[in-house]
């Protein structure tokens, strides 16, 4: 069983990892780089709890082999969040209580990048049609709506030399 | 799991109980069939390969014939075996007359053991129906003689 | 994890010649929705394995009044086409957005039942499959395809390579109904197309999903419906032919019982909405 480098961009720095066949991105980032904020909920694609992004687009990273993120860039909560203070859409769900045992959190806040990215005045059903993929069984989905639709206010008041 | 079907064969009966008894045929007819061989008078080992979405496998297959009544009726006893678990079963079978062609019945009742079990059971019933119902489709066209036929497989 | 080797070939030649090497024991797959979770779960036990996304099947191309569309393209590009809005619906109803931008129109056929809503489209849409194998090319009407419970027309040396839709100049809809609004599997999945001008039928594709073995075309309730200005009659009847005709099943998302009492509301609905115009071209 060889075993093959794959060398992918994580956030903005390039990352090298060493991988049996087939491991998932999910183990990679878990296991290899201690990117835990990433979780591992079913290994099926059914909760959402493993979603980053590949080159913008929100994937499912249980269900990916890293191989396939070769040469690609991998955006996760890690990247994300700014080296003091929250990103705007971490400060949003903060603000709206949008999570209480935290676990469906960090793939609601990167679908919400993901939407913002494309979409930057979303509307209440567009926002929660986005979600239709990240289970939550804590908040009722409520408050999670709410605060995407705050940080989208947020970012688009143009905070300047806020991360994106 | 319980799998039972029924269907016409172009063929007398002799001919049919004589073509489900015969190595060569059930390799060319089964599908996913690559080996096979008679290490008895009633008893056939044999591979069979199975790919379906997202699994594949190849299956260690025995097969013996412990009951028969040629050309009406036989009971087969079966085991299939492989990584994904195994499947133990009877089966019987009855072949009927009808103006030079046969109807074909078979009932048969099996446990699934292994990951195989802990798959909705309607999928291995529904694939093992599928490829009793591949091979007979198979079988029939063999027997009519259309030997170029290409056998498909489940995916 | 078995896995020996996985494969990302980068050309459908270098992808036919890995399975014509590896046979039976080389499992497949594109966006990986179907296989591996089954991977993960230990119920999949592969040793070696090929990965399409790189293979270049990802093309849609419109010519002559036809829809080309490759096997691996996502489900999130076959959501932004404008060409055949019944496949975007499709797609819409189909997974979460992470699920569809990983999941492929090609992968959609090859779903355990109940799924494979687009295939329902494409059946309604009557497209065909392109199969290439060490013969060579062949296509393969949608109508065709499926011979089985899990079973398709695809042999162990081939790949499906990509769909061909001849654009509809009818009217079309598309009904998903699942336990849950969104990422679920189907209860019952209705697709029709209907054609005929200042208001009469003159052909009618009305497909069905998760109410067989596979996804069907309700024929009885197609004709059912041709010589008809799909009124309330008429609808009437398409629905109870196609409850009659279709082959429901128990499973963990509904049972069969419930499966033959919605298929009849959802052909229903689906052909009302045709009908007062408010399905739109593929609503």
């Amino acid at each position: 069983m060889a075993s093959t480098i794959v060398t992918f961009e994580l956030g903005d720095r390039e990352v090298e990892v060493m991988v049996r066949p087939l491991t998932t991105l999910q183990a990679v980032l878990r296991g290899q780089l201690g990117a835990t904020a990433t979780k591992e909920g079913c290994r099926q694609g059914g909760c959402g709890s493993c979603t980053v992004l590949v080159d913008g687009a929100p994937v499912l990273s249980c269900l990916l082999p890293v191989e396939d993120v070769a040469g690609r860039r991998v955006t996760t909560l890690e990247t994300v969040t700014p080296s003091e203070g929250l990103h705007p859409i971490q400060q949003a769900f903060l603000d709206a209580n949008a999570y209480q045992c935290g676990y469906c959190t960090p793939g609601m806040v990167m679908l919400a990048k993901a939407l913002l990215d494309h979409d930057p005045d979303p509307g209440e059903e567009t926002i929660a049609q986005a979600l239709t993929g990240n289970v939550c069984r804590c908040t009722g989905y409520r408050p999670i709506i709410e605060a995407v639709g705050t940080a989208a206010d947020a970012l688009r008041d143009g905070d300047a030399g806020q991360p994106r | 799991m319980n799998v039972r079907g029924t269907r016409v064969l172009d063929a007398p009966r002799e001919v049919v109980f004589e073509a489900v008894c015969d190595p060569d045929t059930l390799l060319a007819v089964i599908p996913g069939c690559h080996s096979i061989e008679q290490v008895s008078a009633t008893e056939y080992r044999g591979q069979i390969s199975v790919r379906l979405p997202g699994v594949v496998g190849t299956y260690r297959t025995t097969v013996r014939l412990v009951d028969a009544d040629p050309p009406e009726r036989g009971v087969l006893d079966g085991e299939v075996v492989g990584p994904l678990g195994s499947i133990t079963g009877r089966a019987t079978f009855r072949l009927a007359e009808a103006d030079g062609r046969t109807v074909v019945e078979y009932d048969g009742q099996a446990v699934v053991d292994g990951p195989l079990a802990r798959l909705d059971g309607r999928f291995v019933e529904g694939l093992a129906g599928s490829l009793i119902g591949q091979g007979l489709a198979n079988l029939n066209a063999r027997l009519e003689g259309q030997h170029d036929a290409p056998k498909e497989t489940a995916r | 994890m078995t896995v020996r080797s996985y494969f990302l070939p980068p050309s459908l030649p270098e992808a036919l010649a890995l399975l014509e090497t590896h046979g039976p024991e080389l499992l497949v797959m594109a966006g990986g929705t179907v296989a591996m979770p089954l991977i993960n779960e230990g119920i999949s036990l592969p040793e070696v394995v090929m990965g399409l996304r790189r293979t270049g099947l990802d093309r849609i191309e419109q010519a002559d009044g036809t829809l080309r569309i490759g096997a691996t393209v996502t489900l999130t590009r076959l959501l932004e086409q404008r060409a055949v809005p019944l496949l975007a619906e499709a797609a819409r109803n189909t997974g979460s957005w992470a699920v569809r931008n990983m999941a492929t129109v090609g992968g959609n056929l090859f779903t355990p039942p109940p799924g494979g809503d687009v295939a329902v489209a494409l059946l309604a849409l009557d497209a065909s499959v392109t199969l290439a194998g060490s013969r060579g090319e062949r296509v393969v009407p949608m109508a065709d395809f499926f011979t089985g419970f899990l079973a398709t027309r695809l042999a162990a040396d081939e790949l499906l390579v990509g769909l061909s839709v001849p654009i509809p100049g009818g009217r079309t809809a598309f009904t998903k109904f699942g336990r849950k609004h969104a990422n679920t599997p189907a209860v019952v999945t209705v697709a029709v197309h209907v054609a005929g001008d200042a208001g009469t039928v003159t052909d009618a594709r009305i497909a069905l999903g998760a109410v067989g073995p596979h996804p069907v075309r309700a024929r009885r309730a197609e004709r059912a419906l041709v010589g008809t200005d799909l009124d309330a009659d008429a609808i009437a009847a398409a629905a109870a032919a196609a409850t009659d005709e279709c082959e429901p099943f128990t499973d963990a998302i509904a049972t069969d019982w419930y499966r033959r009492r919605m298929v009849g509301v959802i052909v229903a609905r689906t052909l009302e909405r045709l009908a007062d115009g408010t399905a739109g071209a593929g609503r």
